[in-house]
């Protein structure tokens, strides 16, 4: 896990010089990775195709959606992860804004990067997982990407026993607290279907590259 | 039949049962509602609690671990559901084993991170406390809990409310920790203070990841310890949780924790009744301990501080002489109190004094919600400073961890006041050596004073290692032997009457010029005469003035060689520059705003350097922020550097009655807890002679009415950062506008568009800070 610094400035829109900008965001990204211990659950499912979408196999939970279907088409598992920067990072954040408001702000992406960055590698070891199964790994969505519904996030968080033990709560809309919490849907896909999805045209393997929408974040406009 | 519990915890070993839901699940019940089988299937429950009882368990938890308002609904009949599951524990347990009352966490999180008051969590403890207590229970323990706030106010319930003996436990992760950040030693020295039965911890990790989370315990312990393991680390298999470690492998490893002299032991998720059985087998003859840990020191949830020379007690929340904190208090601004907590953190308090005491403001009210406040940010633990008993009661139920008092004197009215409080939540207490006839002139009469203190104290079984005794420091401006005087009674303190010492040190310098080199080299003297804590500005060094030692003396009538040699040299530098103020905000140069300011503002020429640099500086750094040659951080910076200069304008330039351009009330929508944007939004408009009353994120109408009829504002700010919240947006503006048309409401945020703003009907639509300065001053200027 690393926190790079110009995705922090990617997140806060810088795109020049700004003087005293990379010290702060060094300090900042120090002191997050040695107070901030970030913990994560993953749960493998097999999964049962039909109309709509998939089944998790042994529960009652459906995920589904065109989006949910095309990524996964081809797969007979999943797996569902979650991650959290706990809610230290809540602490942290709050410890920053009292110190003045661009620390705040400062702090606030070089969190969204840290959380970022750990679930690539928590992405990695379940590719590295799926390639020891002799599958191929989709590229990982989240519940809220395009018309996977954002009410999923209720199921996954139930099913990995997050509140329980990473102290992830939901609230009625949908959003987990703490706030830098991820949760997201890895598929196995048998090498039969590898090539449908060899491009990774869908998920975050190429992060914003690969997405549709052009967001004040893009990379592209950012760079 | 069987001895009281706690008098059985400490004759041998004890056994716990093992996981409930496992073992509802293995016999194909959901534990959704498990709480309800209780009623609806009885014989279940007793059966699994006979099969613990059967493996060697002495008690059996009832089956009640969600049985609470928050878990089951207001709705749920929580009586029947308690009061038969005490009846069918009762019935397994007969009359040898014993029966524990098992009450586990609200599912939700306390204030200030999560929604739940922490009196609302005491009355759900209560209403549990109410029912348990007329039934046959030997003991309450309350389990598996994350956040040590909630744990004290489920601990203050049951104790308060029924004579059963508590045991706590929580959950706590490899690091130490729970997942909130209650440290092991802020745990254990927090529920000792606060007189429970036997502490332990369970859940989240195996036997053998527990190992070093039981080992620290051990490190702090009175009272008798307890372990509840999991069967291992928890994994996903088609659907099902399983647990990686077998009941042998358990009982292996905890034949290690047992080795720690930890006499009470069990199991929690995935263990069975064998896994009791082989535990039982494996540490029933392995030597047992009965801790007698002593730790002098003083506690928050997540950091332990000795009480040792010389402890840092930062003094500088504390309205006296501060306008700027003053009028924080009165806008109810605990932004800026924290503030000055993080800088004294910062700066290598070991302490913090709170006090808001000041007229005009509801003390008891306001000094809860800044410790509350405090906490949230800072790990330090807190000192309490207020002469108001209904003030420091209260906070003393907030506060989460072990605190000092600041303070008792030796009047009788204020022992009787402050010991009682002192002992049930265990704090230590400031001791003033002073009494109803006022600060006595002598050594010998403060010592008589501080003597009556310890003894005093003595009586209400508190014992001197609790008390630091303030030998009292006055102003060697108006008598010079007051150094002395002060000097000689931290040195009797020590020597004589073998207490603890503190002093408020930056009294001696008052009414003298340059006062950190007097208080600087009176802290280095004080230190040297014994003294073991100072309650002083975290960033003065001790230092050895040859002047200031004189005037402290007692050597320099009138402190006049000292006035003379040292009081001449400013107290600040500031550095010449050739910048100007404008240079400076537009910079974001927040100290050389401030010190520029100072130097060259007067009661005449404030508003004009305001109107021709500061609003000049922000205004042109808007610009370019909209123009992209300047980005958010320096719009922020730059408005964070006017504010230094409009606070200090605020304090000392401005009459409470001069009004703001507008009020505005900003607030994250309810639902929503992305608080980012408003809070930009808030540190640039408040540069523009806007009020800002800002009410938080995941704010309903209901809060903002209620904020509307306090301070009657022009304007309303909401900001919604999910499209999932945008409705309410939709919904919270409509409602604002039916209940006062005449209010402008403004809407913005990442998912907020013109389009959507025109279409719920509010006034605005801000795309940022910046617009939505340009597009309010359009009709507030």
């Amino acid at each position: 896990m690393k926190i790079d610094a110009s995705e922090v400035k990617r997140y806060l829109r810088i795109h020049g010089q700004f003087d005293g900008i990379d010290d702060l965001i060094q300090n900042l990204s120090q002191k997050a990775l040695s107070l901030l211990c970030p913990k994560s659950i993953v749960g493998r499912f097999g999964i049962t195709h039909f109309g709509d979408g998939i089944k998790l196999d042994g529960t009652d939970v459906c995920f589904t959606g065109n989006l949910i279907k095309k990524v996964f088409d081809g797969c007979d598992e999943i797996y569902l992860f979650v991650a959290t920067l706990t809610l230290q990072s809540e602490s942290l954040i709050k410890q920053s804004f009292a110190k003045s408001s661009v620390d705040g702000v400062v702090c606030d992406s070089v969190l969204t990067t840290m959380i970022e960055s750990y679930c690539d590698d928590i992405e990695e070891q379940i590719d590295q997982k799926i390639g020891e199964d002799g599958k191929t790994a989709t590229k990982r969505i989240s519940c809220g990407y395009g018309d996977f519904s954002i009410t999923s996030q209720k199921d996954i968080l139930g099913l990995l026993g997050a509140q329980k033990y990473l102290g992830i709560q939901l609230n009625q809309n949908n959003m987990m607290f703490p706030n830098k919490s991820v949760t997201a849907v890895v598929g196995a896909k048998k090498r039969d279907f590898a090539t449908v999805d060899s491009q990774h045209t869908f998920g975050v393997k190429n992060k914003c590259n690969d997405c549709q929408a052009n967001c004040d974040f893009k990379r592209d406009i950012c760079e | 039949m069987r001895i009281k519990i706690s008098q059985k915890i400490r004759q041998g070993r004890f056994y716990l049962d093992g996981g409930m839901g496992s073992m509802l699940i293995a016999g194909g019940y959901s534990t959704n509602n498990a709480e309800m089988m209780n009623v609806t299937h009885p014989h279940v429950i007793a059966d699994i609690q006979k099969q613990y009882i059967n493996a060697g368990s002495n008690i059996v938890y009832t089956n009640t671990f969600g049985a609470n308002c928050k878990k089951l609904g207001a709705d749920a009949d929580l009586v029947s559901i308690i009061t038969q599951g005490v009846k069918i524990s009762r019935q397994v347990a007969g009359e040898d084993n014993y029966v524990g009352y098992s009450c586990g966490p609200l599912g939700e999180l306390l204030q200030p991170f999560g929604d739940l008051s922490f009196d609302e969590a005491y009355d759900c403890f209560k209403q549990q406390a109410d029912i348990v207590k007329n039934l046959d229970v030997d003991v309450v323990v309350i389990e598996t809990i994350t956040d040590l706030k909630e744990l004290k106010a489920a601990v203050l319930a049951f104790k308060e409310n029924t004579n059963l003996p508590v045991w706590t436990s929580m959950s706590f992760e490899q690091n130490k920790r729970t997942y909130t950040g209650t440290s092991i030693a802020g745990y254990i020295l927090t529920m000792q203070g606060l007189g429970v039965d036997a502490i332990g911890i369970n859940c989240g990790l195996g036997p053998d990841l527990m190992y070093q989370n039981a080992q620290e315990m051990t490190k702090y312990a009175n009272v008798p310890l307890f372990v509840k393991p999991n069967a291992g680390m928890p994994y996903f298999k088609d659907g099902k949780t399983c647990y990686d470690v077998d009941s042998k492998q358990f009982a292996t490893q905890m034949q290690k924790i047992a080795s720690l002299g930890i006499s009470i032991m069990g199991g929690c998720c995935g263990t069975t009744p064998d896994y009791i059985k082989q535990t039982v087998l494996a540490t029933k003859d392995v030597p047992y301990t009965l801790f007698d840990n002593k730790f002098d020191g003083v506690c928050s949830a997540s950091k332990t501080v000795e009480i040792k020379p010389t402890t840092v007690i930062g003094e500088r929340i504390n309205p006296t002489g501060k306008p700027r904190l003053k009028q924080a208090l009165i806008d109810g601004d605990f932004d800026y109190i924290v503030s000055l907590a993080v800088e004294q953190t910062e700066q290598g308090a070991d302490i913090l004094d709170v006090n808001v005491g000041m007229g005009g403001i509801d003390e008891t009210a306001c000094l809860s919600k800044a410790i509350e406040s405090i906490q949230a940010v800072s790990d330090l633990p807190l000192t309490i400073d207020t002469s108001r008993k209904s003030a420091l009661e209260k906070a003393l139920r907030y506060v989460v961890g072990v605190p000092v008092i600041n303070s008792v004197n030796g009047e009788e009215q204020s022992m009787q006041n402050v010991f009682p409080l002192a002992k049930k939540y265990s704090a230590y207490v400031i001791g003033l050596c002073l009494d109803q006839n006022g600060v006595p002139q002598t050594v010998d009469e403060r010592i008589q004073i501080a003597k009556r203190i310890v003894k005093t104290a003595d009586e209400y079984g508190i014992s001197k290692d609790k008390l630091i005794i303030d030998a009292l420091t006055m102003a060697v401006s108006v008598d010079k032997n007051n150094g002395v005087i002060t000097a000689d009674t931290i040195k009797r303190l020590h020597d004589e009457v073998g207490v603890k010492t503190v002093l408020g040190l930056s009294n001696v310098s008052f009414g003298l010029p340059n006062r950190s080199v007097i208080n600087g080299t009176f802290y280095d003297m004080m230190a040297k005469q014994g003294l073991t804590s100072a309650i002083i500005n975290p960033s003065l060094k001790k230092q050895c003035n040859e002047y200031a030692k004189n005037a402290l003396l007692g050597l320099d009538d009138g402190c006049a060689d000292y006035i003379a040699n040292v009081g001449g040299i400013a107290e600040q530098q500031v550095e010449s520059t050739q910048i100007t103020i404008y240079d400076a905000v537009l910079k974001g140069l927040k100290g050389e705003c401030l010190n520029l300011f100072k130097t060259c503002v007067s009661k005449d020429n404030f508003m004009s350097v305001i109107d021709n640099e500061v609003i000049r500086a922000l205004n042109d750094l808007g610009q370019k922020y909209e123009q992209g040659k300047a980005f958010l951080p320096q719009l922020i910076a730059g408005a964070e550097s006017a504010k230094t200069i409009l606070d200090e304008i605020k304090a000392n330039y401005m009459s409470q009655s001069q009004k703001s351009k507008a009020t505005m009330l900003l607030a994250t929508v309810k639902g929503d807890v992305h608080d980012i944007g408003k809070n930009i939004v808030k540190a640039v408009l408040s540069n523009y002679g806007y009020k800002i009353v800002d009410l938080g994120k995941d704010v309903s109408f209901d809060k903002i009415k209620l904020a509307i009829d306090e301070h009657n504002p022009q304007i309303v700010g909401l900001s919604a950062l999910m499209t999932t919240t945008l409705d309410n947006m939709a919904d919270i503006t409509k409602q604002i506008k039916n209940y006062n048309g005449n209010i402008k409401v403004v809407v913005g945020g990442a998912v907020v568009s013109h389009d959507f703003a025109d279409l719920i009907g509010a006034d605005i639509y801000a795309k940022d800070a910046q617009d939505a300065v340009k597009k309010l001053g359009k009709i507030f200027d």
